[in-house]
């Protein structure tokens, strides 16, 4: 039970992907200028990191090791596609919000990371965890960041006016350049909170 | 000694003891001590040709814009004066924070971006933004690369850019035309908001250019500091005659936008304006004599100071001709900022050879 | 000999497996997809001629009230008066934005000059700034004006005229990429699809 905690917790916060390993910075810089855009994102890549992470480890022994990545790839691409599918026929605003984001989460090093690292080496229930504490790391570090851009950038959080009719939105929070400078300053509050161990 | 601090000294022997110019004997000591700092002189070997600490230099350049700054309050009333001391209070504040957290001595930095900031706003920006941008100068500008003396950007200007790109309706097509005549914005707080363009506005627009003189004076709409070149070009002086800011930044600086914009207007005549009114429109005087000369933030080889300069000009002809945006000094200076560095280095290597690395 | 088989056979099989899925998935929503799209575009229509619907009655008064036809390629929707005359004609216009692909959907008076209303369908122009086109007051501004000679979107603040918009604080690339897909593709229909002579035959129903 421990066990199934601390890795949860590692992916969640310790390691957490985006404030720790610095991965998957494009989409997290693209799209977290909407609270909703970075709830879906966290959603989309949630299911296929835990998905892809559950079939890879059950073949993950069988694959010859020569062709893995490309096996990895293609059992991303398919998740990914449905996402991309189903979003299109179901969630048609959100869709076109995200654009060409949902079909570049197959490049997203975070899910090849995983599979590659962790998921064709462990039992299907470990990589089932481990995925689900990356995914919601990523989603946390996602809304983290979308909350802070829209309520500045906006002075809305889900499109719903929360800072009062009389707000100036800060643009620069909108465009590339209030990403990165988020992106920083809640890497500094991760660090300050649990610092990195030097070596 | 130094011919200013010779004619001061001869100013205050004059003046001393004068029935109505005695006054003036005390302000005249004061300046020459804050700028000379004659207090501390070894009377044995080795001496130090120069003295220049922090102190000195902040304190100096505060002094310089102070001509500037009455001018701000005579053109746009004293509300002027409320945005420099809410400039100061809530830099202040975010500077104050981090030299306690951080248990370090609280230095005298500080006073000088806390002035220079307001000073190159435009006059009727709102208090909340004047806070959010000091805060944002201090803090991203330089308490991030670990305080005064270790930003590699004017933490000023990392602010006025914060802002520019955050409120691009407030920060550049809210300007309001300078009180004149008279007392003019001394007996008033503020300008009532009607809408204006600057005159480097107006010529990105309509390619119409204005009177030399009233740029000059400083009769025309800006930010709060830069309007009178006249004054600007007074404060400029003394600071290099003081020797407390180089020469060179400014010369090659304001020279370079004068050969630049003399080549350009016979190239390119419908985008660049002719020089003699870049010299005097928009923030470039400002720039070149109090933020291109910041000390931490540019090159200290003399070489590296002209390049430096030079390429400041190129870069704010070439924006303020060919960009979105009618002014360019703000952006050239943060971007030469970050080759700063560079250049001193490209300095050493020719004059010295590479440098020998201690280790492998 | 044998890995090399046994690697092409795996690669074969994930990659049919994921074929069939995704096959079976893309044909099941196929439709679905179509029908947003089409939904979407209806809507607009409806939305840039100024009549009321409701999500329910959608279908209904876009059978009842449009007639689309497709000339040369390009679709073209008819609206007619109660008394069978022509009241307006809507098409799409597109072009390219300052980030990506602009498309909006126009409609006009059967002069082809007088613009009834415009609406967005589809546009990845910056969020808060061009993206702000699909903003209510700055599609509301079109209605009456008129494209002849051009369409013009200027600065906030210029003299008013019935061919000019104010264009969008900030977003001056965004603004003038939709004066220019609209003068473009209202110019084209004009003088290529709907010429006066083609005109006639829609004037009335």
């Amino acid at each position: 039970m421990n066990k199934t905690k601390d890795l949860f917790m590692a992916g969640l916060w310790e390691d957490n992907p985006v404030f720790r390993q610095m991965l998957g910075l494009c989409i997290t810089l693209a799209i977290t200028n909407k609270v909703a855009n970075g709830v879906t994102m966290g959603v989309a890549v949630f299911f296929v990191l835990t998905a892809s992470s559950f079939v890879v480890s059950l073949i993950g022994d069988t694959v010859p090791r020569r062709v893995r990545i490309p096996v990895f790839m293609l059992v991303i691409a398919t998740f990914v596609t449905l996402v991309y599918i189903f979003l299109q026929a179901f969630f048609m605003p959100l869709s076109q919000a995200l654009g060409a984001y949902v079909g570049l989460i197959i490049t997203n090093c975070i899910i090849l990371g995983r599979l590659e690292s962790f998921s064709s080496e462990n039992s299907p229930w470990d990589s089932l965890v481990d995925a689900a504490g990356v995914a919601t790391g990523f989603a946390f570090a996602l809304i983290a960041m979308s909350v802070v851009r829209e309520l500045l950038g906006f002075g809305t959080l889900f499109g719903i006016q929360v800072m009062g009719p009389s707000w100036t939105p800060w643009v620069s929070m909108i465009l590339a350049p209030g990403g990165f400078l988020v992106l920083g300053l809640l890497i500094w509050v991760q660090r300050a909170i649990s610092p990195v161990e030097e070596e | 000694m130094n011919k200013l601090d010779e004619l001061m000294s001869d100013v205050a022997d004059y003046t001393k003891g004068h029935p109505y110019l005695q006054h003036i004997t005390e302000v005249v000591e004061t300046v020459r001590a804050i700028v000379f700092h004659h207090g501390e002189a070894a009377s044995e070997s080795p001496f130090l040709r120069d003295y220049i600490e922090i102190k000195r230099y902040m304190f100096a350049v505060v002094l310089a814009v102070l001509p500037a700054t009455f001018a701000a309050i005579y053109f746009y009333g004293w509300r002027a004066l409320a945005m420099i001391a809410i400039s100061y209070v809530a830099g202040g504040i975010a500077e104050v924070t981090f030299t306690l957290v951080r248990k370090e001595e609280i230095t005298e930095g500080f006073l000088v971006t806390g002035i220079l900031f307001p000073l190159i706003l435009p006059p009727s920006t709102p208090y909340w933004m004047v806070a959010v941008g000091i805060i944002v100068g201090v803090i991203l500008g330089k308490e991030v690369f670990g305080g005064t003396g270790y930003n590699i950007f004017n933490p000023a200007l990392v602010g006025r850019v914060f802002l520019t790109i955050s409120f691009p309706v407030a920060m550049s097509s809210r300007w309001v035309p300078p009180l004149t005549g008279g007392w003019a914005g001394f007996t008033q707080y503020s300008v009532d908001t009607i809408t204006t363009a600057t005159p480097l506005g107006v010529f990105a627009n309509s390619g119409t250019l204005a009177p030399l003189r009233e740029l000059f004076l400083g009769t025309i709409p800006g930010c709060l500091g830069e309007s009178s070149a006249l004054l600007v070009i007074a404060g400029g002086i003394f600071l290099m005659l003081a020797k407390i800011v180089d020469w060179r930044i400014p010369v090659a600086y304001l020279g370079s936008v004068f050969l630049f914009s003399t080549l350009g207007m016979f190239l390119w005549p419908n985008q660049v304006a002719p020089p003699l009114f870049q010299l005097l429109a928009g923030g470039l005087l400002f720039g070149a004599m109090f933020m291109a000369t910041d000390p931490v933030s540019s090159p200290t080889t003399k070489e590296g100071r002209w390049v430096y300069g030079v390429f400041l000009g190129v870069m704010t002809v070439s924006i303020r001709a060919f960009s979105g945006y009618p002014e360019g000094v703000q952006f050239s200076i943060l971007l030469m900022n970050m080759f700063a560095p560079l250049m001193d280095e490209m300095v050493m290597t020719f004059r010295y050879g590479p440098v020998q690395k201690p280790y492998k | 000999m044998k890995e090399e088989i046994w690697m092409v056979a795996i690669l074969v099989l994930v990659a049919t497996i994921s074929a069939g899925l995704l096959g079976f998935v893309n044909v099941t929503t196929r439709p679905i997809i179509k029908k947003n799209e089409v939904r979407k575009l209806r809507e607009s229509v409806l939305e840039s001629l100024k009549v009321d619907y409701t999500a329910d009655n959608l279908e209904d008064k876009f059978e009842s009230e449009i007639k689309t036809k497709k000339l040369d390629g390009k679709e073209i929707f008819f609206r007619y008066n109660d008394s069978g005359e022509l009241s307006a004609v809507a098409f799409k216009v597109t072009g390219s934005g300052f980030q990506g692909p602009i498309s909006g959907l126009i409609s006009l008076k059967p002069d082809l000059k007088k613009i009834i209303g415009l609406e967005m369908l589809s546009q990845q122009e910056t969020p808060g700034l061009g993206a702000r086109i699909t903003e209510e007051w700055f599609l509301n501004q079109f209605k009456g004006k008129e494209v002849e000679p051009r369409l013009l979107i200027v600065k906030s603040g210029a003299e008013e005229a019935n061919n000019k918009v104010d264009a969008i604080t900030g977003a001056t690339r965004t603004s003038k990429a939709i004066q220019g897909l609209i003068n473009d593709d209202v110019k084209h229909v004009r003088n290529d699809i709907l010429t006066d002579k083609v005109m006639e035959g829609y004037l009335n129903e």
